[in-house]
Parts: structure tokens; sequence; C-alpha cells
């Protein structure tokens, strides 16, 4: 396997992280636009996503191209990666469903209602 | 997007946002025998730090049940747990977030989803009981975010007919106690 690439380069960022923000999304609260407001009200600039617990009403991730909608409610959130940025949050995961089959991918701004609950935890980044 | 109407009045705010007091980090390997739920909690609790978050980075279990959800057939609930799904091991846990926190009395409770492959290749995923899941040859690694003051707390939730996880003080070990 060659990873050699002429002018890629990683960009690194020194930093640490800070404050702990305990977060909770009720019910049909959008799950992307909920993080972003959750971290601005932790008073935030960065914040990474270090633990979350949920379900969702319905879900939708997109991959490649592709957007698919799963319809619950009793989607379970298994998994959630990511970060929310000025740029806004960009997480992602993968669900469960109620036939116990599992999706994963990118959750989409404005398409993933809360069903009972989501705990998050979040962390600061403090870029040095 | 859908909104699906909760069994109680909405309740306020919607977003429920309170500061911890960060309390360290911790790397923790589980070794084979012990129950995946119980033993992070413990080797939290052992520091004396009483909530946490959970990044599960990876390992085995040598058997577990877990739970998918489902629309509540009773209608008194939006979701509820179907009946818990026993897997034979080797499993092999590819991502999981878990949740340390205390019930109403104080006492350490735990709150753990995951995503995981059965010895066929097969992926499951769903809420991992405390009690029911053994960790493996090789043990599991997970990295623990400490917090204290502030932490996840049980409490009546009569929007969603539930109790469950509130940002809120947490109590102490004599506070628990009393």
């Amino acid at each position: 396997m060659s990873g050699k690439q002429a002018g890629a380069v990683a960009e690194v960022t020194s930093g640490s992280l800070g404050r702990v923000a305990i977060i909770r999304l009720r019910p049909n609260i959008d799950l992307v636009t909920g993080v972003e407001e959750a971290c601005v009200e932790a008073g935030f600039t960065h914040g990474i996503i270090r633990s979350a617990v949920g379900s969702l009403v319905d879900a939708q991730l997109q991959f490649g191209e592709n957007t698919v909608d799963h319809q619950g409610p009793g989607i379970e959130i298994l998994s959630l990666t990511g970060e929310v940025t000025a740029e806004g949050a960009e997480l992602r995961g993968t669900i469960s469903k109620p036939d116990q089959s599992v999706h994963g991918g990118l959750f989409v701004k404005g398409g993933n209602p809360i069903c009972i609950t989501l705990e998050l935890v979040l962390q600061e980044w403090n870029a040095a | 997007m859908r909104e699906l109407a909760q069994p109680g009045p909405k309740q306020y705010p919607r977003i429920l946002v309170q500061q911890a007091t960060p309390a360290g980090d911790l790397r923790i390997t589980l070794q084979s025998g012990q129950d995946l739920l119980n033993g992070l909690r413990d080797a939290v609790i052992g520091r004396g730090v009483r909530a946490a978050g959970f990044t599960l980075l990876g390992g085995s279990l040598a058997k577990l049940h877990y739970f998918t959800g489902m629309p509540d057939p009773t209608g008194q609930r939006l979701a509820t747990y179907g009946d818990p799904t026993p897997l034979e091991g080797p499993v092999t846990i590819l991502s999981g977030n878990a949740i340390l926190g205390q019930d109403p009395e104080g006492e350490p409770l735990m709150h753990c989803h995951a995503v995981m492959t059965d010895r066929e290749g097969r992926v499951h995923g769903g809420h991992l009981p405390p009690g029911e899941c053994v960790v493996g040859a090789g043990g599991v690694v997970a990295i623990a975010t400490l917090h204290d003051a502030t932490g996840f707390v049980v409490a009546e939730d009569v929007e969603t007919n539930y109790s469950i996880f509130h940002p809120a003080g947490l109590k102490t070990a004599r506070e628990a106690a009393e």
C-alpha cells in the first residue's frame, strides 16, 4: 500500500481539552441543531463529543452522494462522534432500528429529531 | 422533520446545559471475565469520582444481552425496549458510549449503547444492561472523561413518562447514605 501523495500534508493543531458540559436534548429537538445550540450555550467555541447516549424519532443519514431516511420511533443512537466548530456540528455515527438492523453515516442537519432523550458530555477544545 | 406527540406536556428549557468540574481522564482496561458496565463504573468510583462519560475504544465480549428500541405498543410512551437479544462471543466491540451518573438516591448508574460484530461478522447494536455483558479474551479498553460537582442524575420526566438522566448537582456519598 503506497500512501505517499505529493502535496498532501496533515493540518496539525496543538491544544488541550478544557471545560466539560453536561447536556440533555429533549424530544423533537433536531440532533445536529441541538448539539450546536448546546455548544453555544456552554460557551465553547469548539466542542468535542466525549460521550452521547440517546434515541431518535426518525433518522436521516448521508453517505457518499446518498441520503437515506429511516423511520422510527425506537431508533437508538449506538455511537456518536464528531465536533462542533464555528462552521457547525459534524456528527457521524451508527443507529439501530426496531428490526435490529444497524446503519451508519453522517447525521443530516434537520433530519434527526430526538425521541426520548440525548445525553451528551461535551468537552471544550482550546487550540494553543 | 416529523414531530411526534409525547405522552406528557412539553418541559422547558428544551435544551439543558450545565457546566461540570473536569476531573481528569482515565484509560481503563477491563479484564476477561469482568462485567462491562459494572467494571467501568467501579474503575471510576474507585478513584473517588462520581461521574464520567466513556468512549469504548474496542475489545471483545464473551457473551451479552442487548436491547433495541421499538414503538411502545401500550401507548404509555413513544418508544420502549423489545425483548433482550442474547449474543454468544466472541463479539467484537466496534464503538460505543457510556455515561456514569446517579439514581435519585445518589447511587451510581450506568447508561450504555454500543455497536459490535458477532463471530459471523453480522453487525449488532443497542442498549447494553449492567450485569449481562461479560468481557472476553483480550479485554476491553475505554477512555473516561471524569467530571464532578455536576453530572447526570435520574429524575422523572413527565413529558416522556420515563425516569431518565438530567444534568444536575451530584450527591456526595454521605448524602447518598442518608
